[in-house]
């Protein structure tokens, strides 16, 4: 059996809500989004260094080792009959390259993620807002063993939006979701255009029953749900064989509200 | 005399294992796990006397394997290495009797005299814990060593010296 809901806005419940405590409410957890981000990716970046300095220090380690019993180390690497054997070296080469191309793919999202925290309301690609956040993503389940799955149609797909608060929403919803699961689980998070909306569609075990109670849309004031309405976006939930879907849709650039 | 046994615990695989081979060129043999779980696991089977943490790792963060094991495995001693380092997990790891906290990455020399000296530090409190047990102040002794099984490995450890 499935269930489709669609969330309400603040503004539809008759919910009366300021415009102050919204923005504010709005900037705190942006700030908070921002602060994780930092912290998860800074930390990564730290990991990748910390692999680099070790594999530079493996090859000192060997290189200048003078005293007689480690040379007998070095000679396993550096044989006058057959050349050095040079395998190991290439070995932590290839780890030092791979990390720095990692980290700097790291460090480029970053610099994208904070550069777009100062735009407001613009025409953007939805695809390229998400891919920002993508790490983020990763590594908020990856802390708890849930396994995030990214499935990016990647036809274009322009929204009038506010990049920092649409990353907020995805960031929040993701939050909710993962709240019911458990290490091992996997989450799926599918982004494309879809009669005529970009849509972000969020699928997790559902946790009713399961292990855990699912956050289901509070009646009351939400903020998750102020975030959406902040956006122009809504909000479905749906429950299906086992599945529970959250679906974050956003009306293409140029079409109009159905 | 018993081989000391150190135990690294880190998901970064590249890392842990570039690690493991250098303390291994400076004579300390280490054993190598990549979570949380899995170092606890190996503390059930043979309980290291050092083990080197990374706090941030899938699944159990470093500080709660450094929680459970200051319950059930006090006399292990603990550095933890990591790159995340805020000052409150500094303070925890404190708080829970870590022997240091180390941020990546961190000079090999340095870590090896840290883990040296956590060794080192082991012995002592064993030796005065083993001490007090033959003077006959059994309550002091635990006191010392908070495992009772470390304390006999202990003081067959030290009649056989």
């Amino acid at each position: 059996m499935s269930t489709i809901r669609k969330e309400q806005t603040p503004g539809q419940t008759g919910t009366f809500i300021k415009a102050g405590d919204v923005t504010e409410g709005l900037r705190n957890a942006q700030l908070q989004v921002l602060s994780r981000a930092l912290a998860h990716l800074t930390h990564d970046i730290q990991n990748h260094l910390a692999t680099i300095y070790e594999s530079a220090g493996w090859m000192k380690d060997l290189l200048q080792w003078k005293n007689k019993q480690r040379l007998g180390l070095v000679g396993r690497f550096f044989k006058r009959d057959r050349g050095p054997d040079l395998k190991p070296f290439l070995g932590h080469l290839d780890t030092i390259q791979k990390e720095v191309e990692q980290g700097s793919t790291l460090s480029q999202r970053l610099n994208n993620f904070a550069h777009r925290q100062e735009e407001t309301r613009s025409i953007v690609d939805g695809h390229k807002v998400l891919e920002e956040i993508q790490e983020v993503l990763l590594r908020q389940s990856g802390e708890k063993g849930v396994r995030l799955e990214l499935e990016m149609n990647r036809d274009a797909a322009m929204i009038e939006t506010d990049p920092p608060i649409f990353q907020l929403a995805v960031f929040d919803y993701v939050e909710q979701l993962m709240e019911g699961l458990k290490s091992g689980d996997c989450l799926t998070l599918e982004a494309g255009s879809r009669d005529g909306q970009f849509q972000v569609r969020l699928t997790s075990p559902d946790p009713e029953g399961y292990h855990g109670s699912r956050r289901e849309e509070p009646a009351g004031r939400d903020f998750s749900r102020d975030i959406m309405e902040a956006l122009g976006g809504q909000v479905y939930r749906q429950t299906s064989d086992g599945k529970y879907v959250i679906t974050l849709a956003f009306i293409l650039a140029g079409r109009e509200a159905s | 005399m018993k081989k000391k046994k150190v135990l690294l615990v880190d998901d970064e695989i590249d890392f842990i294992t570039t690690l493991s081979n250098r303390l291994g060129m400076r004579g300390i043999q280490t054993d190598v796990v990549y979570d949380g779980e899995q170092a606890l696991d190996y503390v059930k089977k043979q309980e290291p006397d050092v083990i080197v943490l990374d706090l941030k790792m899938p699944g159990m963060y470093g500080m709660e394997v450094l929680r459970k094991l200051s319950k059930t495995n006090a006399d292990i001693q603990v550095v933890i290495l990591t790159g995340h380092g805020t000052d409150r997990d500094e303070e925890e790891s404190q708080r829970l009797q870590a022997f240091d906290y180390l941020r990546k990455p961190c000079d090999i020399e340095t870590l090896a005299d840290r883990i040296r000296g956590a060794q080192q530090f082991k012995m002592q409190k064993m030796m005065s814990a083993v001490a007090f047990a033959e003077a006959g102040e059994y309550d002091t002794a635990k006191d010392i060593a908070k495992d009772a099984e470390a304390l006999k490995t202990a003081g067959k450890l030290f009649k056989d010296e």
